[in-house]
């Protein structure tokens, strides 16, 4: 496969520690939104690329969107993996001739839902209730504290290297605006590792926020894009990864290696490019140590030496590989995977004020959950 | 009910094991007795962790729970300073960790440690002990603890 498409419109709710809406008024307000940039109707679209694992959210989101004419349903991955992966769905059902107009998104509503309380996730994994729950092993900040231990001590990755992520992504909120959640709440390395922690060697500033939004984008044919209002971000590549024992990373034979492994690679020979020519990324920023492993896994260095990379302001704007340019989900928005897509193409369209990379071109989007991992490479139209 | 409220309810109880859960009711009878039990296929003689009533290596039914000695090493570890499970909250800080057992470096057992103030050290070795969570019904799960070696 080699897509010839383009994402057209973008669109974004709010992004807010809680909205009062519900998470398909937010969804469907962020396809809108994504049609209004482009200059499309809801008419114009047939196709959707679906995330959302859900029949229910589905389809209320459609029917709050007034989505009348039939319309084709692609999906492969989950959550934020399948929204970075979407336009692989937008692509298949385009040259297929099912679809000619492709809309995608995500969400989330955590921040008023669940306001901090991260332990209901994952509590119909049956195997968790019985073997991890009772010994402590959990929520998530308990998993991804046992792999940055394990990466400390086999590599001699530093607390001030996950901290140095999560710096940079506080910096790059600041440069945001109150799009980005954390943008007024400025963080320095010494700040950084005076904070208690909550799950050793992770403290707050190492963990997603809880955030309540959700963005969409809206994808056709390269030749059709011509037609739309803003300039078009061309879909260059899309990889998928699949590692075994699904969520449960306890057992996962190579430990600390996300399906990157397998989705980075797919994705770079899609577009025929390599890690050297990406000018700026967003890599799944669920916790800072996964920026490190994704920067391995990806090839962007080599095994081990993801924590050294990260130091010295080369993942800041202005360094060699920016990341998390909006504050990403440390520090921006945690809403499964869109908005790291919408930031990207903004970047690509250039006009980004103080936190726009210079020269911006290529750029790659990371989505991850546990077993599954999608990348997406994107290209200046 | 709120969602709120849902989610409360659901998180109470969840550092309870449901020791009647047929998959894994004869993990917490082992325990009970003070055996520490892992699955293991009589077709191909390799070990099913986490249980399942399939063989994933031979597609064999025949699983059977077999005592391990119990002994292993810290594969990684964590202490945990702010539990987001209620039941949970009086442990703090607490050190939980995943345990290679020394049958199978595969078998990895997430377990508390019972002396949370020791840190432990990738490749420590430890030993398991059990621990009972509640009287009636009875509920014993195990734990692990640090040993010299």
């Amino acid at each position: 496969v080699k897509p010839d498409i383009a994402i057209v419109g973008i669109g974004e709710t709010p992004f807010r520690r809680s909205l009062p809406d519900d998470l398909q008024t937010l969804m469907a307000e962020a396809c809108r939104g994504a049609l209004d940039d482009a200059g499309l109707k809801i008419d114009d679209v047939d196709g959707i690329a679906d995330s959302t694992g859900s029949y229910s959210v589905l389809h209320e989101v459609l029917r709050h969107l007034g989505v009348r004419r039939p319309v084709q349903i692609g999906t492969s991955l989950h959550a934020s993996p399948g929204t970075v992966a979407a336009p692989l769905q937008a692509a298949l059902l385009i040259e297929a001739g099912l679809a000619t107009t492709v809309l995608a998104f995500s969400g989330c509503n955590w921040g008023s839902q669940r306001r901090g309380n991260t332990g209901i996730a994952h509590v119909d994994m049956e195997m968790k209730n019985a073997f991890e729950m009772p010994q402590g092993w959990y929520p998530q900040v308990v998993h991804f504290a046992g792999m940055a231990r394990r990466r400390m001590a086999l590599y001699g990755m530093k607390e001030e290297q996950l901290g140095a992520v999560a710096v940079a992504a506080r910096r790059h909120a600041a440069l945001t605006g109150e799009q980005a959640l954390l943008g007024h709440k400025p963080l320095s390395l010494a700040q950084y590792c005076a904070a208690p922690y909550i799950a050793e060697p992770y403290r707050a500033d190492d963990c997603c926020v809880v955030s309540d939004g959700a963005a969409a984008f809206v994808m056709t044919s390269r030749e059709r894009a011509a037609d739309y209002n803003e300039r078009p971000v061309d879909v260059l590549g899309v990889g998928l990864g699949v590692l075994p024992m699904g969520e449960y990373s306890s057992l996962r034979g190579d430990y600390l290696r996300t399906a990157a492994v397998h989705s980075g690679p797919a994705a770079f020979a899609m577009a025929d490019v390599s890690p050297r020519d990406v000018d700026f990324a967003a890599l799944y920023d669920n916790f800072s140590g996964m920026v490190i492993q994704q920067l391995e896994d990806l090839g962007f260095c080599r095994p081990g030496e993801g924590g050294a990379f990260v130091e010295g302001g080369r993942i800041e704007i202005g360094g060699e590989l920016p990341l998390a340019t909006a504050g990403g989900q440390l520090a921006g928005a945690f809403l499964l995977g869109a908005n790291l897509v919408t930031e990207a193409v903004k970047q690509l369209r250039g006009g980004c004020g103080g936190r726009q990379v210079a020269g911006a071109e290529l750029g790659l989007v990371a989505g991850y959950a546990g077993a599954e991992h999608a990348t997406l490479i994107l290209g200046r139209g | 009910m709120s969602e709120r409220e849902r989610i409360e309810q659901v998180v109470a109880g969840l550092h309870l094991p449901d020791v009647e859960w047929p998959p894994t009711r004869e993990f917490f009878a082992g325990a009970a007795r003070g055996e520490l039990l892992i699955p293991k296929c009589r077709g191909c003689g390799g070990w099913v962790w986490y249980p399942q009533s399939l063989c994933p290596t031979c597609a064999s039914r025949e699983i059977q729970w077999r005592p391990v000695g119990g002994r292993g090493r810290i594969f990684t570890w964590v202490r945990v300073h702010r539990s987001f499970l209620p039941g949970l909250a009086q442990q703090v800080p607490y050190v939980t960790a995943l345990v290679e057992l020394e049958e199978d470096p595969m078998l990895r057992v997430p377990c508390m440690l019972v002396e949370s103030d020791l840190l432990p050290a990738v490749g420590a070795p430890v030993e398991v002990c059990f621990v009972e969570l509640q009287a009636a019904p009875r509920i014993v799960v195990p734990r692990f603890r640090l040993v010299a070696g």
